[in-house]
């Protein structure tokens, strides 16, 4: 890979987030849900750019770091903004919605987000001085594009989309609670996001025998007293998945 | 008991800001336990206001999710899990309120990069570990600064009462946000929070900006007391007083200083000043070694 391609993916995340924010400023009520999308895909290049310039200096564990950081932001976000998309008129579920598109804590874009501001940090420790101030200077475009959507997205509760009418609104109030449920599951076990987005970054660069040792400890409790975290995590996605298949049934039998 | 100690820490983050809040009113105002209850009284009667449900419930989730499960989840150690825990619950009020307090994108800006700055100082990503080593000097100063100046203005009550017109046409309508450094259009200081529910829910408005505005200036009274540490060995009680008293010193030379740069010079930029700070500590810390 030439080494001229992460610094054109960074520059194209922070010119995407400055160009979101120039374009709020001339247009006085632009989407809101533009703006939010923009952020998100600037923030993922950024990631991603980060990412390259990591593997480039040889450092493929955060590489992959970075990476996964991009693919769970995009998937915790995409998860809120298709919440958001249908619950138009039900100001409880589209907050929700938007509270996982933006990352409140610890919600949907929360762990991706996370984990990408680390890596950055990690880049401020580990590479050469002017590549790491590069990567702070795209993360803080990303990061006021961000701020940007923040903002703006305010709107998005209020506004009041017509119900939607045929053979699609039925399946709406069932899409729209599994949404819920898989977002408050992913705030207890950050790591429905985080999971497959490390395994597949982990195997594009060549991580994933590492990744699966690390796993392997973590399904063990190999150190004396500290008790593993993946049991309880099983166990309460065995819990979510049959109240979700309960209320399935449930609901299929009272149409019946 | 981690959780249960966990639950108890996060509420007592939560309700310790509307007092904190209450404590300065009694201290400047005087007015008794009325004036100490009050902003404990006003959040409570905003978020029980008619017509806004879903911050109420979704607060009550966040926190609920917050407080039982995610702290013991990532981490082990109690005190990393309760200083991360406080930090949570400060970003959750934050994140709520944000419709509704002037959050600038300066100000956000200056606080990532005063932490990436810190984390290269003490060349840890570890916060806690970070200003456990921190260090005086000219990249901790302006690490300081850039914190301190990037958050006065959503701690302090700068340019209030707000204004609530908006550009074209004078009425009390949402103030639209403009541009990325975060200045707003829709009042003459750019530092009114966005009314964007209009006049009918001016107790919730009030309550969300009380409520974060406390809490962050208790995230302020934690950087005051853990920045610049100095060791007291606490073997007797005198030395036990001078710890008090320095921690005291500390507060109201910190906290004061904030509020008196705020109210001197409410025209002041002060978070795009706490932005360059930050930025020339970043420069200053990886290009000066």
């Amino acid at each position: 890979m030439p080494a001229v391609v992460p610094t054109l993916v960074l520059a194209a995340g922070a010119g995407l987030a400055l160009w979101s924010g120039w374009r709020s400023r001339k247009t006085p009520l632009p989407s809101g849900l533009s703006a939010l999308w923009t952020s998100a895909l600037a923030f993922a290049l950024v990631f991603a750019g980060l990412g390259m310039d990591f593997r480039l200096h040889g450092m493929s564990d955060h590489a992959a770091t970075a990476f996964a950081a991009a693919l769970s932001l995009l998937a915790g976000h995409a998860a809120g903004l298709l919440l958001l998309r249908l619950s138009p008129g039900r100001p409880a579920a589209s907050s929700f919605g938007l509270a996982m598109t933006l990352g409140l804590p610890p919600l949907g874009a929360f762990p991706g987000l996370w984990l990408g501001l680390q890596a950055t940090q990690s880049s401020l420790l580990l590479l050469p001085a002017w590549t790491s101030l590069l990567h702070v200077a795209a993360a803080l475009a990303a990061l006021a594009g961000w701020v940007r959507a923040w903002q703006e997205s305010g709107s998005l509760l209020e506004a009041d989309s017509p119900p939607r009418t045929g053979a699609g609104a039925r399946s709406l109030p069932i899409a729209r609670g599994m949404l819920i449920a898989l977002g408050v599951l992913a705030a207890f076990l950050p790591w429905i996001w985080v999971l497959p987005a490390q395994v597949l970054a982990a195997s594009l660069t060549g991580e994933l025998p590492v990744l699966l040792v690390a796993l392997g400890m973590m399904l063990t409790p190999l150190i004396p007293g500290q008790a593993s975290v993946i049991p309880f995590g099983i166990l309460a996605i065995a819990m979510a998945v049959t109240s979700v298949l309960l209320l399935v049934l449930r609901l299929t039998r009272r149409q019946r | 008991m981690t959780p249960l100690a966990v639950f108890l820490h996060t509420a007592m983050i939560i309700s310790l800001g509307p007092l904190l809040a209450g404590w300065s009113r009694v201290a400047a105002s005087g007015g008794g336990l009325p004036a100490l209850m009050a902003p404990s009284r006003r959040i409570s009667a905003g978020l029980r206001a008619s017509g806004q449900p879903p911050l109420g419930h979704l607060a009550a989730l966040a926190l609920a999710i917050v407080a039982g499960l995610l702290i013991p989840l990532f981490s082990s150690d109690a005190v990393l899990g309760f200083l991360g825990d406080g930090f949570t619950a400060l970003l959750l009020l934050t994140g709520l309120s944000a419709r509704y307090l002037p959050i600038r994108a300066s100000g956000v800006l200056a606080v990532a990069a005063s932490l990436w700055a810190l984390g290269t100082l003490s060349g840890s990503t570890d916060l806690a570990q970070a200003l456990a080593f921190w260090e005086a000097g000219p990249a901790s100063w302006l690490i300081f600064l850039g914190l301190a100046l990037g958050t006065a203005p959503m701690i302090c009550e700068v340019g209030a009462p707000p204004a609530r017109h908006s550009r074209e046409s004078g009425n009390p309508v949402a103030p639209v946000f403009t541009g990325v450094t975060g200045s707003e259009s829709g009042s003459d200081d750019g530092m009114s929070p966005p009314a964007s529910e209009g006049e009918s829910a001016p107790g919730l408005n009030e309550a969300l900006a009380a409520w974060t505005r406390s809490t962050l200036q208790l995230g302020w009274l934690a950087l005051g007391m853990m920045a610049f540490p100095v060791t007291i060995p606490l073997t007797s009680w005198p030395t036990f007083a001078a710890a008090l008293a320095l921690f005291g010193i500390k507060l109201i030379v910190l906290g004061g200083l904030a509020a008196f740069v705020s109210a001197r010079w409410p025209k002041l930029p002060l978070a795009e000043l706490g932005f360059a700070c930050s930025l020339l500590a970043l420069a200053l810390v990886k290009l000066g070694a």
